[in-house]
């Protein structure tokens, strides 16, 4: 039996590209971001990228067996195999194969508050004509049933749904009792102020294992000024209501979020340490949508996607810098985009996805019998834009699926096939927002270079991958625990 | 070194059978039948126990002194030595050339089903060199072997040569197994190339409540791995296999032999296992087994595991932080560094292992699995000594 | 506010690729593009106050090297795109919404 050598096996020689896409990064404009089809990458130097895409590179050096390894060159075709690449593809795209999961059923439009920012165009508490009605909510329930997801979360919006609570325990019921036969995994999640929150919802929610997303805007000062109420006093309430949620439900049952104000921009390590105090091992540090009353109060409230970024640095130096004290403290955006880059897995947001969450992923009961894609489709027809709607809750789901408003969504749904989308490196990893491109550009297509939503990604993505790449051995630590600890939650995460 | 084969003394014995060897215990319980059983005799209180257990029909009789045996009935001698079989083994006797092989031994950390000789590839550190020849007759005799076998032996290994080139046959070993020995986890050594050639995978879906599948990967491209298993397109059909196994649904572990080129690119084998393979419930990182092909190839494989540190601590914590399950096999705990202790097992067989002069005042000596029976110096490393203090508490 | 012009060799750029490159500045500035013998002319005029003016026109020409590189990119492997993404997608597909499980 005669042994042979390394060169033998080398097969054909030369190598042909598969397709990839490169950025050069913005800290170091001699290196580029190399991604695969799935989102597999490397850094390497410039100009031997340039020679790899020209046909030069050595079949010894180490870049040749680097990029072979992450499916951007493949030799010879005899003795390659592309199974990898597919699976990675279909394991980024997971999301797709089940249909909505997410399920967000808006009970109520009323709410105590009147922040300037809201995004729900709440009414005034009396106003019970802004609540779901039973007939609406049976419906919903009966079309909840007909998507295949074996998994169902189930998200209680409004306004401030403790408002109808018992509307809240109806749909509660209806939906456990129809899944005896379905038995599929349910999730119940409540977006709450969690203001005036009586032991006997608690108890309620309790027994059928709620989980409490909230929102905490920062400290008490912060808080009260994002979010007026007429007695001033909505930090207490929201902490008495953190408090109580935690000792009926667990601590893992709470979750909080911020909204950012222009205000709050200007204090960052201020909100992080108020969640630190808290006790809260997460932290969802978001940027204004213009819906809702955020479009009508822009110009006060308002600010640019840079001072968003400049925030965020500032924001991820110091959760860096606790983590490194011993206090686990996660960004959940940070933590979503780490395991793009970090994982091969899909994950659970639907407002990063393509093709788009937006009705995919992610379905919207409206109070009033109407379907939508997504809250933003929601937050547009309440502000007389119903280019998004998709029916009503007494149709079938596939005249939802074959109705203009998802036509449309559908249309500029692909990350992948949009200009300037298709071009960039981070295009795996990244999703597209037609609704946003719709309400912020006039055009569900939109046009990149001055799209918010791309910058904003682009800017957290390049942040991040800065941080890793260039951080100390501890900070890469903290990064990658965030990544791999990644669950596979909905998050759309939009409380009151 | 235990060896597994002896001449021995045999007489009327009429053709070629597999024997369980009994005792008191095995008579009593009736799990295996007589006829296919050998009597105990070199035990005093089975010879006390008398004529009225001798009558039963037993295959024969086991004996130092064969004038124990009773009139007219077969019997066996094995001679003083280091051939040692007891009770609960099953041997192999081919009367012609007066031989007795181990084909199971009770209380073994490694018993095998070994299917064939026969192999598809020609790995550079192959201890088992594969020959071209036509084995198919241990199908039959694995399926005797089976039904010998303890009920309550934790862990079998099929392994060969490669399993698969049985064909159709392998299924019907991991069936019988799930048959006849439903609690006894089983590990089929393969290189999946079959099932990324078109052999459908989906034939052991649901098949045995326990089966893993151990197969070995050496690089991430194919150059490295094909040059490794000295065989072109072997990566490209062990990987494709790999898909396949997970699709029906297989449990599947990775083993990587820690040679030279391979330890040279372990991280970026580590990054592509995660990336592609992520469904692999183990990593197996084993250090050479200095017998066979790797003799030959000693310049080219040889590295001193003492050297490979801070690239096995890299990959092992690289794989366990992503909730894969590691372990390092055959690698003395001397040369590795104490944090990479806890994944280190007891890997070698207990009839091929042996500990060193130099581990005679080794504090951690019980839970070391020392080194392979026909390890020389050459093939160990310059690191192994006793150790003669540890900060890890005792287990 | 000053216009930046950067000239570009039309032997060794494309007019496709010189498009794509300057459309990326299409956020902070107004983009001209001119074609003489031999050249293409970009002309940007600041939309706003712009901090690193300075840098555009090498920032101009390295997005157009890159750009280069992405035309080649995409002419050898267009056709494997669509093949990989469909044949990745035939398994991964949903039921038809509707559709019991």
């Amino acid at each position: 039996m005669k042994f042979a050598a390394r060169h033998a096996f080398v097969g054909n020689p030369g190598y042909r590209l598969l397709p990839l896409r490169f950025r050069r990064l913005p800290w170091d404009s001699d290196r580029v971001l190399v991604t695969s089809v799935s989102g597999d990458w490397l850094i390497a130097q410039r100009n031997d990228f340039e020679r790899a895409v020209t046909g030069q590179l050595d079949p010894g050096e180490p870049l040749f067996a680097d990029m072979e390894s992450r499916f951007l060159i493949s030799a010879d075709p005899e003795r390659a195999t592309l199974a990898p690449i597919l699976s990675q593809y279909r394991t980024r795209k997971d999301y797709l194969a089940e249909g909505p999961r997410l399920h967000i059923f808006v009970v109520s439009l009323r709410c105590h508050h009147t922040c300037a920012y809201c995004q729900v165009s709440r009414q005034a508490v009396g106003q019970t004509a802004f609540d779901m009605t039973e007939s609406t909510a049976r419906h919903a329930v009966d079309r909840l049933f007909d998507w295949p997801a074996k998994t169902l979360t189930i998200e209680f919006q409004g306004g401030e749904p403790l408002l109808r609570f018992d509307r809240v325990q109806q749909l509660t019921k209806l939906i456990e009792q129809r899944n005896r036969t379905e038995k599929r995994t349910l999730r119940f999640v409540i977006a709450s102020t969690l203001h005036d929150l009586t032991d006997e919802q608690l108890s309620f929610m309790r027994d059928h294992g709620f989980e409490l997303s909230t929102s905490l805007d920062g400290p008490e000062w912060l808080h009260n000024l994002n979010r007026p109420r007429p007695e001033r006093d909505s930090y207490q309430r929201t902490v008495d209501g953190i408090e109580r949620g935690r000792r009926v439900l667990g601590d893992g049952a709470v979750s909080a979020l911020t909204t950012l104000t222009r205000r709050s921009l200007e204090v960052p390590k201020e909100i992080i340490n108020e969640y630190r105090k808290l006790g809260f091992h997460s932290i969802s540090l978001r940027p204004l949508s213009p819906y809702g009353f955020a479009r009508k109060t822009g110009t006060r409230h308002g600010y640019t996607i840079g001072d968003f970024l400049k925030f965020y640095e500032v924001a991820l130096d110091h959760l860096l810098q606790i983590n490194r004290e011993g206090y686990f403290l996660e960004e959940t955006y940070a933590r979503m985009l780490l395991s793009l880059l970090l994982t091969p897995f899909s994950h659970g947001y639907v407002d990063l996805r393509s093709p788009t969450g937006a009705g995919l992923g992610a379905v919207v009961y409206d109070y009033d019998g109407r379907v939508y894609p997504s809250d933003e489709a929601r937050m547009l027809a309440a502000m007389g834009d119903h280019s998004f709607a998709l029916g009503r809750v007494d149709e079938s789901i596939e005249t939802w699926m074959s109705s203009p408003g998802m036509q449309r969504v559908l249309g500029a749904g692909v990350a992948e096939a949009l200009p300037t989308c298709a071009d960039c490196a981070y295009v795996p990893l990244c999703g597209s927002d037609p609704i946003d491109h719709y309400a912020r550009q006039g055009d569900s297509i939109g046009h990149r270079p001055t799209s918010d939503f791309c910058r904003k990604q682009m800017g957290l993505f390049d942040t991040l991958l800065q941080r890793w790449e260039q951080g100390s051995s501890v900070d890469r630590g903290i990064l990658e625990d965030w990544a791999l600890r990644a669950t596979r939650r909905e998050g759309v995460l939009e409380a009151a | 070194m235990q060896p597994l084969e002896a001449k021995v003394h045999c007489e009327q014995w009429p053709e070629l059978p597999l024997l369980k060897v009994a005792g008191l215990a095995e008579f009593a319980s009736g799990t295996f039948p007589p006829e296919r059983m050998l009597l105990d005799l070199r035990d005093a209180q089975v010879r006390a126990a008398g004529s009225a257990i001798y009558r039963l029909p037993w295959a024969g009789f086991l004996t130092d002194v064969p004038e124990h045996a009773p009139p007219s009935r077969p019997w066996i001698a094995v001679p003083q030595g280091a051939f040692k079989v007891g009770v609960g083994d099953v041997v192999e006797l081919r009367p012609h050339a007066s031989k007795m092989a181990l084909r199971y031994r009770r209380g073994s950390n490694n018993n095998i089903l070994f299917t064939t000789e026969r192999c598809n590839s020609y790995c550079l550190m192959c201890s088992q060199p594969p020959r071209e020849v036509d084995d198919g007759w241990r199908v039959s005799q694995l399926c005797n072997l089976i039904e010998l076998i303890d009920k309550d032996v934790p862990s079998l290994t099929v392994t060969g040569g490669e399993p698969t080139l049985l064909g159709k046959n392998l299924r019907r070993i991991v069936l019988r197994c799930a048959d006849v020995l439903p609690q006894t986890h089983l590990q089929v050594l393969s290189n999946g190339r079959a099932f990324g050639d078109g052999v459908p995978a989906r034939t052991f879906e649901g098949l045995h409540p326990s089966l893993t599948w151990g197969i070995p990967l050496y690089g991430d491209h194919y150059g490295l791995h094909d040059y490794i298993v000295q065989s072109a397109g072997a990566f490209s059909q062990t990987v494709r296999g790999l898909y396949a196994l997970d699709a029906a649904k297989q449990r599947i572990e990775l083993r990587v032999v820690l040679v030279k080129p391979v330890v040279e690119r372990l991280s970026e084998l580590a990054r592509f296992i995660y990336r592609n393979l992520p469904f692999v419930e183990h990593v197996a990182l084993m250090g050479t087994e200095p017998i066979g092909f790797a003799r030959a190839h000693y310049d080219d494989l040889w590295m001193d595991p003492a050297d490979m540190a801070p690239v096995l601590v890299r990959a092992v914590d690289f794989l366990s932080k992503r909730s894969m399950r590691v372990s390092l096999y055959n690698l003395p705990l001397c040369v590795l560094s104490e944090p990479l202790w806890a994944y280190s097992r007891k890997s070698i067989s207990d009839w091929k292992q042996q500990y060193l002069p130099a581990c005679e005042q080794c504090v951690v000596k019980e839970r070391c699995g020392g080194f392979f029976a026909w390890t020389t110096d050459k093939w160990t490393s310059q690191a192994v000594e006793s150790v003669r203090e540890t900060s890890c508490a005792k287990h | 506010m000053s216009t930046i012009e950067v000239r570009l060799d039309a032997g060794m750029f494309s007019a496709d690729i010189v498009t794509r490159a300057a459309h990326r500045y299409t956020d902070a500035y107004f983009i001209e593009i001119k074609r003489s013998p031999g050249d293409f002319i970009v002309r940007l005029t600041p939309k706003h106050v712009v901090p690193d003016a300075g840098q555009v026109a090498e920032q101009l020409r390295n997005d157009v090297l890159d750009e280069q590189l992405r035309a080649l990119v995409r002419s050898e492997t267009q056709d494997i795109h669509a093949v990989l993404i469909e044949a990745a997608l035939r398994q991964a597909l949903p039921p038809q919404s509707g559709q019991r499980r």
